[in-house]
Formats: C-alpha cells, sequence, structure tokens
C-alpha cells in the first residue's frame, strides 16, 4: 500500500509522544513493504516552529520525508493570550475566532493544499497524526473524499478538543486509528465520530536494552536510596508541579531517604529542593538504567493519549503510580494489572507507602505488566492492527463513493 | 490475573478514611493545595457515587460519635460528703473525655462541610462543561442547517434557471 503521512514535525531529533510513533509507524511500515511519503514541515521545536531543516526531499530510514517551510513562526506570546481567551469557552467562539486561534498555533505549511494534492495523487491512503494542529484541521478537508482518509487524532478529553472546527474534520475521516480504547471512547464523546476505528496502541521492541540501575545510580550519585522516577518533559501541564507538591508533602509526612528523581526536556523552573533531582535528557540507554533503579515510574500527566514511558517501566518489570484523572492511564493501569492510578495527594501518599512498604505488591504489578506489553504491544501485533485500520478506511471510502454516486 | 489493583485501592482508601478521621489530614489544607494545581491543570473531578458514599459514611460516623456522648451519672453513695467528692471527681474526668469528643465532632462537621463545598464547586463545573458541550451541538447543528438553506437557495436558482430555458 502507498501511505501518505501528513504530521507538524517529523525527524530523529524531534522529541514528542506523537511524532516519535508517526515516525516508528512510517518506519515499521517500509519495514513490512509499504511505501510511505510523509509530508510535514521543517521545524524541530513546537514553541516557534521556527524552520530548521532544509526544505524539500529527503530519505530517512527508507520513508520518503518532504519538508515544507512554515509561513509563519507562532509567537509565544500571542499565542498564550489567545489561547488563554479560546480556551476560557471555546464552544461559543465564532469560525474566525477558532480559526485565528489555529492559525496562532499553528504549524502552517506554504502551499500545503497544493503539497497534498501532489502526494495523495499517488497514493493509496492518507493518515494524519493528532487532531490538534493545523496540518489536520486544514489538510483533512482537502482530501477528504478524494482518497481514503485516515486520523490517528491521539486525543483526550483536554479543553482545546472542545473546539468546534474539529468536530467535521474529526467526521470526515474514512478510519480512526486510536492508542487506548479510552481514547476512541473521548473521541466519540467529544467529536461525536462514527467510522471504523481500531485501537493499535504504539509498539514496543521486547529484547529491549541491558539495562543496570546501578550504572544510573552511581553515574547521578544517588547512593542507594530509593527512588520515584519520572521521565517525560519536565512542564507544568504534564503534572509535575503537582508532582512535586505532593512528593514535598509526602516526604514532610514521612520521613526517609525516598528521592524523586526527573529526566527530560525541562520547560519549567524547578526549585530547589534537596530530594527531588533533575538529571536531564536521558538517551534509550540511560532511561532504561534509570528504569532498572527506579522503585516504580510515576506518570503524573492528566492528559495522555498513550504514554510510551509506561509501556517501558512495565518492559523492565517496574510497577507504576499514575495520575487517576486520566482515564487512559487508569485504564491502562486497570487492564494491565500492573500500576496504580491515584486521585489527589491522600491517595497519591498511600499508593507510594503501599509501593514502598509492600515490595512482594511491587514486583507483582511489575509482572503484570511486563506480561501486559508482551501480548499487547509487540510491533507485530501492532502493524497488524494497524494494517486492518488502513484497510477499514479504504473500504468505508469505497462505500461512501459508490452511495454518493447513486445518490 | 487477579484484580489486585483494585483490591489495594480499596484498602487504599479505607486507609485513608481511617486517618482523616483520626485528624491526620487538617481540614481544607489537602484540598486547598489540590485545588490550586486542578486549576492549573484544567483538571474537573467527576462527581461519582464514591464521592456521596464517601460523605454518607463520614455523616454515619458522626452520628456514632454523637450518640456516644456520655451523660454524668448519679452516684449512689449515702455519706453526702463522700458522694459530693466522687461526683465532683467523676464529672472532671467526664467532662475530660466530652471536650476531646466534642473537639472530634466539630473536626468531622468542618471536614464535611469542606467536602460538601468541594463537591458542590465539582458539580457546578462539570454542569457548566455539559451545558458547553451542548452549545457545541447546537451549534454545529446551526452549521448544518445553515448550509443546507444556502443549497436549497441554489437548488432553487437553478432550476428558475433551467425554468427560464
Amino acid at each position: 500500500m502507498r501511505v501518505l503521512y501528513t504530521v507538524h514535525r517529523y525527524g530523529e531529533e524531534v522529541v514528542g509522544g506523537a511524532e516519535t510513533a508517526c515516525r516508528l509507524f512510517a518506519e515499521k511500515l517500509v519495514e513490512r513493504g509499504h511505501s510511505v511519503d510523509v509530508l510535514t514541515s521543517c521545524a524541530v521545536s513546537y514553541v516557534d516552529w521556527a524552520n530548521h531543516y532544509a526544505p524539500g526531499p529527503q530519505v530517512i530510514n527508507g520513508v520518503q520525508v518532504h519538508r515544507v517551510p512554515v509561513s509563519q513562526q507562532r509567537d509565544p506570546a500571542v499565542f498564550a493570550k489567545l489561547h488563554g481567551t479560546m480556551m476560557r469557552d471555546p464552544g461559543k467562539s465564532t469560525i474566525a475566532d477558532q480559526m485565528e486561534w489555529l492559525d496562532a498555533m499553528g504549524p502552517l505549511l506554504q502551499g500545503q493544499e497544493s503539497h497534498l494534492r501532489r502526494l495523495a495523487a499517488r497514493a493509496d491512503v492518507a493518515v494524519f497524526m493528532t487532531y490538534l494542529y493545523p496540518t489536520t484541521a486544514y489538510g483533512v478537508p482537502v482530501l477528504a473524499g478524494d482518497i481514503p482518509v485516515v486520523i490517528q487524532p491521539t486525543a483526550h478529553d483536554e479543553p482545546p478538543a472542545r473546539v468546534p472546527f474539529f468536530i467535521p474534520v474529526m467526521r470526515s475521516a474514512d478510519a480512526l486509528l486510536y492508542l487506548t480504547e479510552e481514547e476512541g471512547d473521548v473521541a466519540s464523546r467529544v467529536f461525536g465520530v462514527s467510522a471504523p476505528s481500531v485501537v493499535t496502541g504504539i509498539g514496543l521492541d521486547m529484547d529491549g536494552l541491558r539495562a543496570d540501575g546501578m550504572r544510573f545510580r552511581q553515574k547521578h550519585n544517588l547512593g542507594d536510596d530509593p527512588y520515584l522516577l519520572y521521565v517525560g518533559r519536565v512542564d507544568t501541564f504534564k503534572g509535575v508541579s503537582e508532582l512535586m507538591r505532593y512528593f514535598v508533602e509526602y516526604k514532610g509526612r514521612n520521613p526517609s531517604s525516598l528521592r524523586l528523581v526527573l529526566a527530560g526536556e525541562q520547560v519549567m523552573e524547578l526549585p530547589d529542593v534537596t530530594d527531588i533531582r533533575y538529571v536531564g535528557f536521558l538517551d534509550e540507554g540511560d532511561k532504561a538504567d534509570a528504569i532498572d533503579g527506579c522503585i516504580a515510574l510515576i506518570q503524573p500527566s492528566p492528559y495522555e493519549s498513550f504514554s510510551i514511558v509506561l509501556c517501558e517501566a512495565w518492559r523492565g518489570g517496574r510497577p507504576v503510580l499514575v495520575q487517576g484523572f486520566s482515564e487512559v492511564l487508569a485504564g491502562q493501569c486497570l487492564r494491565s494489572q500492573g500500576g496504580l492510578p491515584y486521585n489527589g495527594f491522600a491517595e497519591f501518599e498511600g499508593c507510594v507507602r503501599r509501593i514502598l512498604d509492600d515490595p512482594i505488591l511491587a514486583t507483582e504489578l511489575g509482572a503484570n505488566g511486563y506480561e501486559y506489553v508482551r501480548k499487547n504491544y509487540s510491533w507485530d501485533v501492532v502493524m497488524e492492527r494497524f494494517e486492518q485500520g488502513l484497510e477499514l478506511g479504504r473500504q468505508h471510502h469505497i462505500s461512501k463513493r459508490r452511495w454518493s454516486t447513486r445518490a | 490475573m487477579t484484580n489486585r489493583v483494585d483490591k489495594v485501592l480499596a484498602e487504599v482508601k479505607d486507609d485513608i478514611m481511617r486517618r482523616r478521621e483520626a485528624g491526620e489530614f487538617a481540614v481544607g489544607y489537602v484540598e486547598a493545595f489540590e485545588s490550586l494545581h486542578d486549576a492549573e491543570l484544567g483538571k474537573l473531578r467527576p462527581v461519582g457515587d464514591s464521592g456521596v458514599a464517601e460523605l454518607q459514611s463520614l455523616l454515619d460516623r458522626l452520628r456514632q460519635r454523637i450518640d456516644s456522648l456520655s451523660s454524668i451519672e448519679r452516684d449512689h453513695v449515702r455519706f453526702a460528703p463522700v458522694r459530693f467528692v466522687r461526683e465532683l471527681a467523676m464529672s472532671r474526668h467526664q467532662l475530660i473525655r466530652l471536650n476531646s469528643e466534642v473537639k472530634a465532632i466539630a473536626r468531622a462537621i468542618e471536614d464535611i462541610a469542606t467536602r460538601i463545598i468541594a463537591t458542590e464547586t465539582t458539580r457546578t463545573t462539570a454542569n457548566l462543561k455539559a451545558a458547553d458541550h451542548l452549545m457545541e451541538v447546537v451549534y454545529e447543528r446551526t452549521m448544518v442547517m445553515e448550509k443546507l438553506l444556502v443549497l436549497c437557495r441554489e437548488m432553487e436558482q437553478r432550476i428558475n434557471s433551467l425554468e427560464q430555458r
């Protein structure tokens, strides 16, 4: 099958869950004998969408990438103001307001429509990654009806999903590929979509890396102190401020040598707290070591559509503590029996105490998580579901065309 | 695979209830910083059955406490001065106990009041959210109606022009 992927950023240097997932899916499709074109921007950073890569075609691991310059950089101050106003009541905004907000958010690709039409002419199916950005919001209407359109929304019940502009966009899809069951529930509830769908998840190489927790401890002078680990963007909106506050309160009430280790791209100020250690961005090897050495991995983000790091912790046999507000994370824990979701400080404290006081429970949760990931998220299983989703989209498109021709 | 997670979570919640009752969580303190972060992250906590059940359980415990408030018993020793001294000592002892019981009740009432406020705030926010959703649906339907109207007008114009031909 010839697949045209559209995504807002693409490249090995690009950090981000959806972007990484898109790259992995594209590369796995190529490995399985499909031909993949990717239409994307020249940007690396979502903060300003500054053009970083050279425009034009480029082959990355067998994937034909077509980079288009961003026509206007994001002005974070202007966008923050617009975003604040829009998020107060997205349902009441006019279409003009919504488009102004989308344009300010970016990225706007120069001549996106003509590039899409040109590349779609030689594709069997078009896949759009994430519902949120103009690459999808303005791109889907260009191709819908002409070729099968499949959307991977990576949606969660967050305020931007309530912007009405996305509703018709999402409903134009011929098929939807979700990362979890809960994401499908959110999409049905928020966008009212009814197209065929498949829950793919994201694949993981189960062989993994040879991890050594001691190596990580020595590298970062952690001694023998037990630590909870957070890996991801160190950002208030990922729940890191809340996590730090809960941790400080926990330590005040439960004195011990427990530490909190934060790893990932830092986009917020960090307080100077002795028991909280920021170790910077970790490569895959260091990340596996960090997971191997931790008591449990913590995922405090309230808005996640999958959370790869959760599966990475389970692959390493570690239990997880997750933000119970996130239906996706709580659902993953309940399905896998591999972690504890907490709602509020009291439950956070209770769950941390249980994990620390009951090593048998911690081991059991980690083992359940490992088994869950092995069964559901090996790449072969995931890609079979992905291909099934593309086929569903193709069939839905054909039946829609037949219906419209008869009408 | 056993449903271990549900079991552990239920135990954690029971433990929280016990500790809350024992006064381990200062009333309003935890809620204050929780709500700060909830607002920061745009979290709207659903008001579910568990919240209502928790309130009910707190109320039941409060009733039990009030029922267990001891009254000062009469002493039946005949010799008046001894009876007086014994009653005085007993009253003092019972007053001290009563004082701590009243404090515990006041704490429980405060806790219930805080939870009612939090629950009501969440419920109001959830209602507002539902209203927003309704607005979106109405908005979307209106857009479709407008498009239909435009389409009808165009068709009318085409029919007119065809008739004129």
